[in-house]
């Protein structure tokens, strides 16, 4: 306990020092507050527009959560399928592979085309840029399991959907988790990228993503750090989330989540 | 009840892999009910494989196996299988590996909870019931196994190189306590090792295979009266025969 007492003012202690660098280079150097605003700047913006701020983080928060929950359950689902269908599997898997590959910047302008503007397209965009990792995860996990364990479970007359949902699927769990955790990164960048293109059309009301845009034509600098704090907040969050939740299912049994302590 | 049904009947079994390389060619034997039979050989003879198509876990390519007259698929619930490693769920705690083969035949969970309970009792295992398989210790995890194994109440345990992995002192506990459990319920087992003193210990006759491609070079009566207990290992008559199947092996590995 008194260790992460001091591992976490040892870390507090080296953020002071660089925020107090930021703040002297600024003073110092005279660089104009709209090409490097100092810390103090970004404070003044940050409680100066902390409405609009929330407003951004929570419509971007919802976008990421709801296009990563989304690829959670059809990433899953399709990795269940391939698992249960190796033919489909070989047929299929390197479209998966495509998914990941294709740049989101070119599709995103398509997919507002298609659905407009509004909060859903970028709950698609995210969806997009999540599904693929945990597709890939979760379908590796699945195929392999042990082939001891299946014979177990086959002497014991088991059927297909007993040997997926009672040995294969929590095998995979260390696996689906991972591949959750590098989905939970990126979906931030997701819906800041979706909302990039389609936030919204009046100020203040579109998210993390469309303010960027709009205080970066503006020259608002400040404001536009106080944004990429929000959205690296954000993000660093999902990711906690998940660890918190993984932490939670696996730490009964699996080696990664042993205290070193217990040894 | 026709007595004329054997428990397990082998005629010219044979196994060939896919690339038509031959595993085993030509085995035929009959072990009957109650049996305790060791199978030992060189490295690649084809003993595992031997286990599995009695269990049915692999197709025969030639020839026939019958367990108590079915085919190996169909006496399935006829049949424990006992693998190497433990092959415990680490997921599920001691008490919900145990009750892995209920749950799969769809006992019900009042009948879960009774066989469970009993078999903890009967390995030993009752207090660490609510553990994780990483908790526990080697010898204790195989316990567990042989606990789910009998939950099922099968007639046949099929046992491939269970204590390979156990210390020289936990293995010969286990090997004590299995046939004392063996001679109450009357099981038949076909027990595969590379260990000559356990077989001899252990079995009434071991089947001894020779590779290229596997086939049975010997089948050797152990030659030992009465109760097997630990002061018999130190015997002059068990290193006798313990000799003797020593120097039946060294003429399978060497042809």
């Amino acid at each position: 306990m008194k260790r992460h007492l001091v591992t976490g003012l040892n870390a507090l202690a080296v953020f002071a020092v660089l925020v107090g660098l930021w703040q002297g280079l600024v003073w110092i150097s005279g660089i104009p507050a709209y090409v490097l605003p100092g810390p103090l700047e970004v404070a003044k913006a940050i409680s100066a527009r902390h409405t609009a701020l929330l407003v951004s983080l929570l419509t971007s928060t919802s976008s990421a959560a709801g296009g990563l929950a989304l690829s959670v359950v059809a990433g899953v689902g399709i990795a269940l399928v391939f698992a249960q269908w190796p033919w489909l599997r070989r047929m299929l898997y390197p479209y998966t592979i495509l998914l990941q590959t294709v740049p989101i910047i070119a599709i995103t302008p398509l997919i507002i085309l298609w659905m407009g503007s509004g909060t859903w397209p970028v709950t698609v965009v995210t969806f997009i840029i999540c599904l693929a990792p945990i597709i890939a995860s979760t379908t590796q996990g699945l195929i392999s399991a042990d082939q001891n364990l299946i014979d177990l479970f086959l002497m014991h007359k088991a059927s297909a959907a007993q040997v997926l949902f009672k040995l294969r699927l929590p095998h995979a769990m260390p696996n689906m988790f991972a591949g959750i955790r590098i989905s939970a990164g990126i979906a931030v960048i997701g819906a800041i990228t979706g909302e990039w293109f389609a936030g919204s059309s009046r100020v203040g009301q579109g998210g993390l993503g469309y303010s960027i845009m709009y205080a970066s034509s503006q020259l608002q600098t400040a404001y536009l750090f106080a944004l990429v704090i929000a959205a690296t907040v954000l993000g660093f969050s999902f990711f906690f989330l998940v660890m918190l939740v993984e932490w939670y299912f696996l730490h009964d049994w699996h080696e990664s989540k042993r205290a070193p302590e217990a040894e | 009840m026709s007595e004329a049904i054997p428990e397990i009947a082998l005629r010219g079994a044979g196994k060939r892999f896919r690339s038509g390389a031959p595993v085993l060619e030509n085995i035929t034997l009959t072990i009957e009910k109650g049996e305790f039979v060791s199978v030992v050989g060189p490295s690649g003879c084809g003993k595992s494989t031997l286990l599995r198509l009695i269990a049915g876990l692999t197709p025969l390519t030639s020839g026939e196996i019958a367990v108590n007259g079915m085919t190996p698929v169909n006496a399935r619930e006829l049949m424990s299988f006992i693998f190497q490693d433990a092959t415990l769920l680490p997921w599920r705690d001691v008490e919900r590996n145990v009750g892995l083969g209920l749950e799969l035949e769809w006992a019900t969970r009042a009948v879960r909870a009774q066989k469970v309970g009993e078999m903890l009792a009967l390995v030993g295992l009752s207090p660490v019931a609510k553990l994780y398989p990483r908790q526990l210790s080697g010898g204790m995890k195989m316990r567990v196994s042989i606990a789910r194994a009998l939950a099922t109440r099968p007639r046949i345990l099929l046992m491939d190189e269970p204590f390979a992995a156990l210390d020289e002192m936990t293995r010969d506990r286990m090997n004590e306590e299995l046939l004392r459990l063996q001679q109450e319920h009357g099981w038949t087992v076909v027990f595969v090792t590379h260990s000559v003193t356990e077989a001899v210990f252990l079995s009434a006759r071991i089947v001894i295979l020779a590779p290229h491609p596997g086939h049975i070079r010997d089948v050797v009566h152990v030659n030992l009266e009465g109760y097997r207990t630990d002061n018999m290992r130190t015997s002059g008559t068990f290193e006798d025969e313990v000799s003797r199947v020593s120097r039946i092996l060294r003429g399978a590995q060497s042809a």
